[in-house]
């Protein structure tokens, strides 16, 4: 009756593996090989980054400061080279303290509002690389040292990581997403754009690690093995050929190589028979990105359920039909006039063309534009200020809002009992909640359902990066600009092209851009609107102030007016917008904009190519037709003149 | 500690066929029916609670509020019924008939004799209304709540909530935006006006019986209060805080019961005599600025204080701990704030350069901020002693505690609610995690999705460690639980699901409260499944209380189904958990050859 101390434990293991080793003739398995590569990749970037400490304690003049830049070069590559796995292992702790954006953030869960100050390697390439770099030795030195103390903690808790073949497939992959949205893009380089170099780095870190799988690869899938290691390094060619960041081809570098790669380790993984993530982890765990997906610009790339309260099986055609009834129908309104439709119109891909949509009874505006629906599921969070956290609660604030539905969950409930239609529709969606069949739940997860079908991936852009269609080099050469030399991408992610942050996209971000609250340039105003900093109360700190939702750029042709408050009437504005700097570039003093304040100086071709790629993003096929009638209300007999997307 | 990181992996790389052609062996494990019944009592935003008049409205129903958290149990000794149960909601939004802010909901319960299952009862309130859930009116009595996290169950069953506050400004959800105090406390509390945020951070005392709330409590001190627990003198109130630093407060009534009158204090361990340093209490001022006053008089910090409780005369509290304590400590402590000894322990565990450092050359690395406290702890007061010490550490660090491949069994972080179950003499600690984040192992590498776990720790247990503790899974379909109460026969755990995205069937997508019965019967199996034979070749043991399949070693393994399709992979595990199979026959495998039949009932 003893348990197993850890001491005995180990011995045991040790002698476990030794007799394994011995039956496989001292050959090493990938993983224990990939394991001691890794040890040493991440003892070679912290020696990188305290050679980097080094000098810049001694960093005197402007030759120290050139060799200090050259360190930190180095640094960043030979962290590019541990990137693949010490990213997938602890993603969270690369993120807040070695490789994550330069703005302030909140502490995660605290108790009282916690400002966190950047910290890791790009707040320190933003002041080593500034032009007054040997003034801000101080703050260069406490930003390094912390760089190199937290990089020593990360090794020490990554020497117990018990290598499975499962992550090698997994991080990898993860990898190429990361490459392609916050590599090649200059999301992590953002102020010297390091960006290609240390792609390669990345991209051959990844390739040495499916490299140790051909062997066996080459046994069971012969063709695919070598299609695989012919596409790696290719692809690190490519990147050793193109460095011109402003002129790199992103597109063409998805579309050859980090696409086909992306499957290629899928297929790599399941000749293998290594397990997938789905026979790990309980089937109830939702994962947010699909792993079995073969494209980063698939359909079903990401995993829409992820981001509601419903469960895949609770979704289907017909809870969807009732779903759009409910959207279409101006029941749901106080007044029986206004429906979901009302601000939301399907020919405008869900948006309503104005600035700010109409409040109910005509009473004055909203108080924001009204945003497309299409793919507006892929979020972490939802509204503008980022208030609330699942689909389903979206949906409350529209039916309670005085300027909105002014009306409550039990009065929909009670209104809706009146129409048997209405009532056997829910009976025979809801059929498991007896009772509870037309509840203020069962509403609200109905539209959440319509909302779930209002996905699209099939826009010319989408057809075209995955091989099924052409494009017009105006939109190719756009869409390089987007996710390059214009920094779009930076915030606008692929593959949504939302703030919904890559490789696992689970969480939303919003950004500070000094938006004005008119066109006006000569005497330019700030919008007053406070943004996240008004919601909700945990958030309710200074760096959010004028902080708003990165939206997707999906169908924003067709979403026009744009930005929060609709300032702005078409694209071009918006491109010109950020061309100058957002609201620092227009002369307005926006604290904590998170936007460079620096002008783009994109040419005007070039603007009008990041309009054409923009408009190479829309498809609404099959998803804006309204439903034919609406359920009638026998003993109600003035609701049956309801007027299917309401009055007004 | 590269070997044995090495070793670790070697033995974890044995590719299992994606089919089999199942073999069935004679060996056969049979996973019965959990002793446990779930029952879902209460779910919030869809089940209608009865209201008062409240801004102007009529007395009505609305949905209930979300985000439950803490559970009361007020026993019933003049009926049959069992006893009423008072649920928090930890949240902010404005409601024209609950409420602004959070709330309460209340509902009674019987137990059904022949099932042993509970039965919400229909009632009648003093104030007319009628129905099975009431909301507590706090905007008419004490002027409005917010963020009610964790509470207090009195001796008698008489409950507080605790308003998790932690902002200096009201929230526009709030419509009142001042609040005169109307109060029947010594001092001069009454009639005071002051802004609405200065009346919320109070433990709040409510009656589950008429659903109203009674009194805020300022005579204990406006601080971002999380937890209490009142001794069985019914006199004496421990208090937790949520912050860093946070303070443990005790308040001592004049008379047993009536917790208007009486002395609070600060802990102080270093303070002279008594470790409690007394802050006079019948001024609005001073509860105002409890904290301030308090740690000027050089108060003990802590790192984040959550729910506190009490058993055999000690009392337990959960410190979750925080990533960075930063300059939090040194400027309390330039205050005048100070540290105990409690963290001594937990720093030599995770940092053994300093395992020969004195005791005070410890606490200086934690005040300065460098002990980075990913997984905090449970702490152990003792009245007796007046010694507040570490009862069970958090973790695993890796490199130092348990072998990592015992995760994710072994494995505690950031824990927060905390109560007893008491069932066939023995007491069991219950304690909920929160997690702080995911890094530094409190989520398995290579998982992404990992929610928080309840756990239970047999406290008959000497010194117990994370390696002691049994993960509960008879959560539904992995949903982050709060607030595990136990009704006092022992036989049922209330459980509360908070913050559900996991992809579960109505109504576990919910917030919701519900019900475990068994435990009575199930415990016995969760005691004796800790202990394991080292007997010879492979053994599996189930344990149909959490659904999980126990093994005497870490073995590399797959479950196929009956078709033999691979439907799960387990590497280097000493137990899986199988709470998602679906009733039938499968097929274990493990990579060293061993196979067993596995009956899942």
């Amino acid at each position: 009756m003893k348990k197993f101390s850890a001491l005995n434990f180990s011995l045991f293991i040790f002698a476990c593996c030794f007799l394994f080793a011995a039956f496989q003739g001292q050959q090493e398995l990938p993983v224990q090989k990939i394991q001691r590569r890794y040890m040493a990749d991440l003892e070679t970037c912290r020696t990188s980054i305290e050679n980097l400490n080094r000098q810049l304690r001694k960093m005197d003049g402007e030759k120290d400061l050139t060799v200090s830049r050259r360190l930190f070069r180095e640094a960043r590559l030979a962290f590019k080279t541990a990137e693949p796995l010490a990213a997938y292992y602890d993603p969270e702790f690369i993120r807040n303290y070695i490789n994550g954006a330069p703005l302030p953030s909140l502490e995660f869960n605290s108790p009282s509002l916690s400002i966190l100050d950047p910290s890791g390697f790009q707040p320190l390439e933003e002041v080593l690389f500034a032009e007054d770099a040997l003034e801000q030795k101080e703050h260069i030195l406490q930003l390094s040292g912390e760089l190199w103390e937290r990089f020593k903690e990360f090794n020490q808790y990554q020497r117990a990581i018990p290598v499975q073949d499962r992550h090698i497939f997994e991080a990898v992959r993860f990898e190429l997403i990361r490459i392609f949205t916050l590599g090649v893009s200059g999301f992590d380089s953002p102020v010297i754009l390091y960006s290609l170099p240390e792609s390669e780095k990345a991209l051959k870190a990844s390739s040495w690690l499916m490299a140790q799988y051909l062997p066996s690869l080459k046994e069971k899938d012969k063709a695919l093995a070598e299609e695989m290691e012919k596409t790696f390094s290719a692809g690190v060619q490519y990147l050793r050929k193109n460095t011109d960041f402003d002129k790199f081809n992103r597109v063409e570098f998805l579309t050859y190589y980090l696409n086909p790669l992306f499957r290629q380790v899928l297929r790599a993984q399941l000749a293998l028979g290594v397990e997938t993530i789905y026979e790990i982890t309980p089937a109830y765990k939702k994962q947010s990105f699909n792993y079995l997906s073969e494209n980063i610009f698939d359909e079903d790339f990401l995993n829409p359920f992820y981001y509601t309260r419903m469960s895949s099986s609770t979704y289907s055609a017909e809870l969807v039909d009732l779903g759009k009834v409910l959207f279409f129908d101006p029941v749901l309104s106080s007044n029986n006039q206004r429906s979901c439709a009302s601000c939301h119109n399907p020919e405008l891909a869900f948006s309503d063309g104005q600035a700010k949509s109409l409040a109910m009874d005509f009473n004055g505006t909203l108080d924001r534009n009204s945003p497309g629906l299409i793919n507006a599921v892929y979020s972490g969070r939802f509204f503008y200020d980022l208030r609330t956290e699942e689909l389903e609660d979206q949906v409350d604030h529209v039916v309670t809002g005085n300027k909105e539905f002014h009306t409550s969950y039990s009065s929909i409930v009670e209104k809706l009992a009146k129409s048997p239609d209405y009532v056997q529709l829910f009976k025979e969606n809801f059929a498991d909640r007896g009772a509870n069949a037309l509840s203020p739940q069962t509403v609200s997860t109905a539209l959440a359902a319509y909302l779930v079908s209002l996905r699209s991936f099939n826009s010319p852009f989408d057809k075209y990066v995955r091989g099924e269609g052409s494009l017009p080099a105006e939109a190719i050469k756009g869409a390089n600009l987007f996710m390059g030399k214009a920094g779009c991408a930076t915030c606008h992610f692929a593959p949504v092209f939302s703030g919904l942050v890559p490789p696992l996209y689970q969480e939303n971000e919003s950004e500070v851009l000094g938006v004005p609250a008119t066109k006006d340039t000569e005497n330019p105003v700030l919008d007053h609107d406070p943004g996240r900093a008004k919601g909700i109360l945990k958030e309710q700190a200074h760096i959010y102030n004028h902080s708003f939702k990165t939206t997707t750029v999906r169908n924003v042709a067709l979403t026009a007016p744009y930005m929060h408050n609709g300032v702005y009437s078409t694209l071009e504005e918006v491109v010109d917008f950020y061309n100058k700097g957002g609201g620092i570039g227009l002369g307005l003093d926006v604290p904590n904009q998170t936007l460079p304040p620096d002008p783009l100086e994109l040419t005007a071709p070039e603007r009008q190519a990041i309009v054409k790629f923009m408009e190479s993003l829309s498809d609404t096929t099959g998803l804006t037709s309204p439903p034919a009638r609406l359920p009638a209300f026998p003993d109600e007999k003035g609701l049956n003149a309801r007027v299917v997307g309401g009055v007004y | 500690m590269a070997i044995l990181g090495f070793s670790l992996s070697a033995q974890s790389q044995f590719v299992f066929d994606v089919e089999v052609q199942p073999s069935w062996t004679p060996r056969e494990v049979v996973m019965p029916p959990s002793p446990l019944k779930h029952q879902v009592l209460f779910v919030g935003g869809n089940d209608m609670v009865q209201t008062t008049a409240t801004y102007g409205n009529e007395a009505g129903a609305a949905p209930a509020k979300q985000w439950h958290d803490f559970i009361g149990f007020t026993p019933d000794p003049d009926s049959e019924d069992l006893g009423w149960i008072s649920v928090n909601h930890e949240m902010v939004s404005s409601d024209d008939k609950i409420g602004d802010g959070g709330g309460m909901t209340v509902f009674k319960v019987r137990r059904n004799p022949a099932t042993d299952l509970l039965e919400i009862v229909d009632q009648e309130l003093p104030d007319g209304r009628k129905g099975q859930f009431f909301n507590v009116d706090f905007v008419n009595t004490v002027g409005e709540t917010g963020m009610n996290c964790g509470g207090i169950v009195g001796p008698d069953g008489r409950i507080w909530t605790a308003e998790e506050w932690w902002q200096s400004g009201t929230d526009a959800a709030f419509r009142n935006k001042t609040h005169t105090i109307s109060s029947d406390l010594p001092g001069d509390f009454n009639g005071q006006t002051v802004e609405l945020h200065e009346n919320l951070n109070y433990m709040v005392e409510i009656d589950p019986k008429t659903a109203r709330a009674i009194r805020k409590q300022y005579n204990w001190g406006r601080q971002p209060l999380e937890g209490g627990t009142i001794m069985p003198d019914n006199k004496t109130v421990y208090l937790g805080a949520d912050a860093t630093p946070g303070l443990f407060t005790r308040f001592v009534a004049d008379e047993a019961g009536d917790f208007t009158k009486g002395k609070i204090y600060a802990y102080k361990h270093d303070a002279q005599g008594e470790p409690w340093i007394e802050i006079e209490n019948g001024s609005l001022e001073n509860m105002l600025n409890f904290s301030e006053i308090a740690i000027s008089k050089g108060a003990t910090m802590f790192n984040r204080l959550e729910w506190v409780t009490n058993s055999n005369g000690k009392v337990y509290m959960t410190e979750t701990g925080r990533d960075g304590i930063g300059s939090s400590f040194s400027n309390g402590a330039k205050a005048g704030g100070v540290l105990d000894y409690h963290w001594v322990e937990p720093v030599k565990m995770r940092h053994p350069e300093l395992a020969n450092k004195p005791e005070d050359a410890i606490l200086e690395f934690v005040k300065q901020g460098k002990f980075n406290d990913y997984y905090g702890r449970v702490l152990e007061f003792d009245p007796e002693t007046g010694i507040v010490r570490t009862y069970l550490e958090g973790g695993p660090y890796f490199p130092h505690s348990p072998a990592v491949n015992d995760y994710p069994e072994n494995h505690l972080s950031n824990p927060d609610g905390l109560n007893i179950l008491n069932v066939a003499g023995k007491s069991f600690m219950v304690i909920c995690e929160d997690l702080n984040g995911r890094s530094h192992g409190r989520v398995p590498a290579g998982i992404n999705n990992s929610t928080c776990e309840m756990y239970l720790l047999d406290m008959s247990i000497e010194a117990p460690t994370v390696e002691d503790l049994t993960r509960v899974s008879i959560v539904p379909m992995g949903a982050e639980v709060t607030g595990a109460c136990p009704t006092p026969d022992g036989k049922t755990l209330l459980v509360n699901s908070q913050h559900p995205s996991s992809d579960n069937p109505y109504p576990y997508n919910n917030s919701l409260t519900y019900a475990i019965t068994g435990w009575d019967v199930a415990v016995s199996a969760v005691s004796n499944i800790k202990e394991i034979d080292l007997g010879e070749g492979f053994k599996v043991w189930p344990n149909p209380v959490s659904r999980f399949l126990k093994f005497n070693k870490v073995v590399d393994a797959a479950i196929y189904d009956f078709s033999g399709k691979r439907m799960k992979v387990f590497r280097g595990m000493e137990s899986i958990d199988v709470s998602d199979l679906a009733p039938g026959t499968y097929y274990l495998r493990t990579s060293e050859g061993d196979s067993q039949k596995l009956i899942i009932q």
